[in-house]
């Protein structure tokens, strides 16, 4: 029964009950590999175009907020995923 | 000698015709997509049909705070629209309506999709549709819109409101699929905006607004629609990755978003106003499919 709730004595193994669950569905797991190949390659990539655009003259302080806006959305896709794969 | 056709007064003519320019404050259009995320969201979340009157007053109330946002929009934006040919005809910049008035609809507008919103559905469904009315006017319009070409990329966030008001009025709360949803209309929103950045860069330029293709070229703007629609392809299946959609979903959603993909590949490679232009219409109709995919799929 404590396995049911992802704690066994003093160690959470919700996780791993999360990993299990997903490999018993091929929907899932074909979901999120395809997610995952889609959204990491393409976000760095997109990331790494965009910080080579920014204009020489910049300040340090407009590159940062620059740099900010660029990471803000891949910091997103990478919360998303994991929160999909742990369910 | 009566013709049996009742012409209008001259009253109620102009009564109209003040109504029609108020409507257009609200940028119907625009909103009519907004509504099929929320009314997805809506049947998605109750995983079949929800209660009519929930639904008629829930779209009301969206139609207000998007609407109230597009008006206090013209209001902010009046000093540039005149500059761009797609909104020179704008009501404000036309003179049908001050730009005070414009503020004080689109103000009220908000307190009223407010209050329907916390007495037909729910306090939850409120406050998300008025954050969605000041992501759009705060953070997009008056502080990115202008100064970064970042603008529509973080802007865009007030787009994905619609979807979290549609699932918070029906369940009272938000899940993780709600979210997704959310997500899935915020990195839709680049590709889609600068498809139509290409077609109206120079109406940007001429207004200032730093655009994508304004700032760093066309073929700059090319790659990232194209890396940005792998990465939208990405977000669009994570419902199943999450186990909340199924197989219909999964298998519409590859379709639709192939064609996306293929057509953002092409544009990247072969620059093209047609091309950018069919990435533009492609990308409306992919948004609505999407949706209602999800309502399907959850039914």
């Amino acid at each position: 029964m404590a396995a049911a709730h992802g704690v066994v004595g003093d160690a959470d193994w919700s996780i791993l009950a999360s990993v299990n669950a997903l490999y018993d569905s091929p929907l899932r797991l074909t979901a999120l590999c395809l997610a995952a190949v889609m959204m990491i390659p393409a976000g760095w990539l997109s990331l790494r175009h965009m910080l080579e655009l920014r204009p020489a003259g910049d300040s340090p302080r407009a590159r940062a907020r620059e740099a900010m806006w660029s990471i803000a959305p891949l910091i997103g896709l990478i919360a998303l995923l994991i929160w999909a794969g742990v369910q | 000698m009566s013709t049996g056709v009742i012409s209008p007064t001259p009253t109620a003519a102009r009564a109209t015709s003040i109504a029609v320019e108020y409507l257009k404050l609200t940028k119907p259009r625009v909103i009519s997509l907004l509504l099929v995320t929320t009314a997805a969201a809506m049947f998605t979340a109750a995983h079949g049909v929800p209660n009519g009157w929930l639904i008629l007053w829930t779209m009301v109330g969206g139609f207000l705070a998007a609407g109230g946002a597009n008006a206090i929009n013209h209001y902010v934006d009046r000093d540039i629209d005149g500059h761009m040919k797609r909104t020179d005809a704008r009501p404000v910049v036309a003179g049908s309506v001050t730009p005070r008035r414009a503020l004080v609809f689109g103000l009220a507008c908000g307190v009223a999709s407010a209050a329907l919103l916390a007495t037909a559905a729910n306090e939850l469904a409120a406050v998300l549709a008025v954050m969605g009315l000041a992501v759009y006017v705060g953070i997009y319009t008056l502080w990115l819109k202008r100064s970064t070409v970042h603008n529509i990329v973080i802007g865009g966030a007030a787009g994905a409101f619609p979807p979290l008001v549609g699932w918070a009025a029906v369940t009272g709360h938000l899940g993780l699929y709600a979210w997704m949803m959310f997500a899935i209309v915020f990195y839709w929103t680049p590709p889609h905006f600068w498809a139509l950045a290409l077609l109206l860069q120079n109406d940007y330029a001429a207004a200032g607004v730093p655009m994508l293709p304004v700032v760093h070229g066309e073929d700059a703007t090319r790659r990232q629609i194209f890396l940005w629609t792998l990465v939208m392809v990405g977000v669009t299946v994570l419902p199943c990755a999450a186990g909340l959609a199924g197989w219909t979903y999964f298998a519409g959603a590859l379709i639709l978003t192939a064609v996306f993909v293929a057509l953002a590949f092409r544009l990247w490679r072969t620059p093209s106003r047609a091309l950018a232009k069919a990435t533009f219409h492609y990308s409306l109709l992919y948004l609505a499919l999407v949706f209602v995919l999800m309502a399907i799929d959850a039914a």
